[in-house]
């Protein structure tokens, strides 16, 4: 078994396979299930479910209930860097765009990691572009090392690495790795990234596969919304997170639905993708798997977010700022997407509690995780 | 007569005696068991040829029903 | 066609061969049940009755002999045992048990996976009897074994399927074959662990010691085959919940 083994069928090939299973009585067995295979989320996500999403979001809804109890986890990003070697159609650091340029210093890292700390936030995703000449392994290492007794949780999204570089981060105190395929589509991941290593599809699909041989605790995957036909976008990321689940036992997954927003480079989105339709996603892949985590950033506004709290997402972010160095200065620019959901994570937390949910700031602590078990195992009992 | 030991019981047998001869005189058929002589398995096409040493320890095994 | 080890077999009923009342109606029951894979014990040569071979009624290119390591305590005896087994001609498969507990006689899972790491290093075709553990049998399945063999209940107890919570994890789960083992006391057993998913399962007790084994046999195999039918087929499945028909789940703030 190695992480290169994984592979998605072709888009025609999946459209196929939807059609299959796209009759309102394939979407009623999928929703009478304990639990669904690849054709029942197929069922799910086809326009037959579009008539049924009620039905979706109160089976979602009962899943996430019994699986995650009335929580939400709470979590901010931290961008390091905006320098990008990719050319991706789609996003603001992409290397062609004019936008100011910067990678924090490790003491400015940390002192905005300080900021969201007072704020109160425990869960931090350390998000950079793809320059390792730039922001690489050692300045990763360095940084979660000096953050890693501080919060309980550290993610990051940052360029995908190899299997023995995340070893070392996972060591160095990173408990979860996030790397979006952004779309299973080759044909039109081919056409929106124009440059760079990212454009190695096959690549970047294993990536997830080698964060998780690694040891990390958790691993996110996504596609972005608006590149190609969320179905079978929303279906690839079902057999992803299956194959993973299957391989991986040991690593818990997450799954994000970022839809593209307005960035620098004024790309318009290829396909669109509506509220209902991004609904229509979280409830199937929450029905296909009830263990799942699923992510709801600012990307979305805060009535969309508020209404979809306890009908399937697990996990928000709060108080975002996508410009490296923004929480300290939030005068700058160079943001790489503008935010829909402007509230601070107080009031986030507090919309969250009115709705009868808990927001939890963590669910671990990174400084339990042990960094080499061969010595933690020969240590003396306690 | 020398000694050995096959299966926990002593039995006597004469010098220069083969496996072969030993298990033809147990009335037990060679193709139906498997034998370890002092803890080292034996080969079936060495049931003819080995001479049992002084002192051996056998043990005699074959497949019976289980579940 | 269920796959172990690159190896096919058309029927997904493995039979044992302990507690019949005789080599003759063993054959034939085993012949009646269409089990292509059999598991046999190692004992030595009863030297009172040294010509009392029960397993020469078997033809060994019909029924692949699957050695068990029973009566072993511990890794280093199940070990032990499966060298011996390998010397014996029982080539590289086999059912792995380690029962420390005589009254029970349930699985130790340490030793048990302590021993499959040794075994899989040895080249062996490893099958462990577990507990049904759905982490162990992830653990059994990284350290090489080559299917999990989880209990329904315990050896010889007939009480069915009263795992079927943590073996459904397990189907769910594992990469390898999921084989049930022990305490199918009846068909409908079979039919059950087969319905929810199990790629096979292994009966002996109850055939070798019912009224008359070769048509126990036969009633075995039929409900192997209806409850694998039943699983390809898709059941209908039971509501776990009910489901109001008109759901009062909001979805007005969506635009």
């Amino acid at each position: 078994m190695t992480p290169e083994e994984f592979t998605i069928p072709d888009f025609a090939e999946l459209q196929r396979l939807m059609q299959r299973h796209c009759h309102t009585a394939d979407v009623q067995h999928a929703l009478k299930g304990d639990r669904i295979d690849i054709s029942g989320l197929a069922a799910l996500l086809s326009p037959a479910a579009e008539n049924l999403l009620p039905q979706l979001a109160a089976r979602s809804a009962r899943i996430t209930a019994r699986r995650f109890g009335r929580t939400i986890q709470i979590y901010a990003p931290l961008y390091l860097s905006n320098f990008c070697i990719n050319r991706c159609a789609y996003c603001g650091f992409s290397a062609g765009n004019k936008i100011d340029r910067r990678v924090l210093t490790l003491e400015e890292a940390e002192q905005e990691a300080m900021i969201l700390l007072g704020r109160g936030f425990k869960h931090i995703l350390l998000v950079a572009g793809e320059a390792p000449a730039r922001l690489g392994v050692d300045y990763l290492a360095e940084l979660a090392t000096r953050l890693c007794n501080r919060f309980a949780a550290i993610s990051i999204e940052v360029q995908p690495l190899e299997e023995d570089e995340y070893a070392r981060l996972f060591a160095a105190g990173i408990t979860s790795v996030a790397v979006y395929q952004e779309t299973y589509d080759r044909g039109i991941y081919a056409q929106v990234h124009h440059a760079g290593k990212k454009c190695d599809f096959d690549y970047r699909l294993a990536t997830p596969a080698r964060a998780a041989a690694a040891g990390m605790r958790e691993v996110g995957i996504g596609a972005l919304l608006g590149l190609a036909d969320w179905r079978l976008d929303g279906l690839a990321m079902g057999m992803h997170i299956a194959w993973l689940r299957k391989h991986y036992w040991r690593t818990a997954l997450t799954v994000s639905f970022p839809r593209l927003r307005p960035a620098e480079g004024g790309f318009q989105p290829l396909v669109k993708v509506n509220e209902r339709m991004l609904t229509q996603m979280i409830f199937a892949l929450r029905i296909f798997d009830p263990d799942v985590g699923l992510l709801l950033s600012t990307r979305e506004e805060a009535r969309f977010r508020d209404g979809m709290v306890g009908l399937g997402p697990t996990r928000y972010s709060a108080g975002s700022c996508t410009a490296p160095g923004g929480y300290a200065h939030p005068e700058l620019t160079g943001e790489q997407f503008s935010v829909g959901d402007h509230r601070s994570m107080q009031e986030v937390c507090a919309d969250i509690c009115q709705k009868g949910y808990d927001p939890v700031r963590k669910d671990w602590d990174a400084t339990f995780q042990i960094k080499d078990s061969g010595a933690a195992m020969s240590a003396p009992a306690l | 007569m020398m000694q050995i030991v096959c299966n926990d019981e002593k039995k006597e047998i004469r010098p220069e005696t083969t496996l072969i001869a030993f298990l033809s005189e147990l009335g037990v058929k060679p193709d139906t068991v498997f034998v370890e002589c002092n803890g080292v398995i034996i080969k079936r096409d060495e049931y003819e040829t080995l001479v049992l040493p002084e002192g051996a320890r056998l043990e005699l095994i074959r497949f019976v029903g289980g579940g | 066609m269920l796959t172990i080890a690159g190896r096919t077999f058309r029927s997904r009923l493995f039979g044992g061969t302990g507690k019949f009342s005789s080599p003759k109606v063993m054959k034939e029951a085993l012949d009646a049940s269409g089990c292509e894979m059999v598991t046999v014990a190692l004992r030595r040569v009863d030297l009172a009755n040294p010509a009392d071979d029960i397993m020469s009624v078997l033809d060994r290119k019909k029924f692949l002999f699957l050695p068990n390591t029973s009566g072993a305590r511990d890794a280093a005896e199940a070990v032990r045992l499966a060298r011996l087994a390998r010397a014996a001609g029982g080539g590289e498969w086999l059912k792995l048990e380690v029962t420390p507990d005589p009254r029970t006689l349930l699985p130790d899972p340490i030793e048990t996976l302590k021993a499959t790491e040794i075994l899989v290093k040895e080249g062996f075709i490893v099958l462990p009897y577990m507990n049904a553990d759905p982490v162990l049998a992830l653990r059994l399945q990284d350290a090489g074994a080559a299917a999990v063999m989880p209990l329904g209940s315990p050896i010889g107890t007939n009480q069915g399927i009263l795992t079927a919570f943590q073996i459904a994890i397990i189907i769910e789960q594992a990469r390898v074959p999921v084989v049930v083992d022990a305490g199918l006391g009846a068909p409908s057993h079979a039919a059950q662990a087969m319905e929810m998913g199990a790629d096979a399962v292994l009966v002996n007790t109850a055939i070798a010691v019912a009224g008359d084994p070769v048509r126990m046999a036969r009633a075995f195999a039929l409900a192997v085959e209806a409850g694998r039918e039943a699983y390809e087929a898709g059941l209908g499945e039971r509501r776990e919940d009910a489901a109001a028909s008109s759901p009062e789940t909001g979805l007005d703030f969506l635009r």
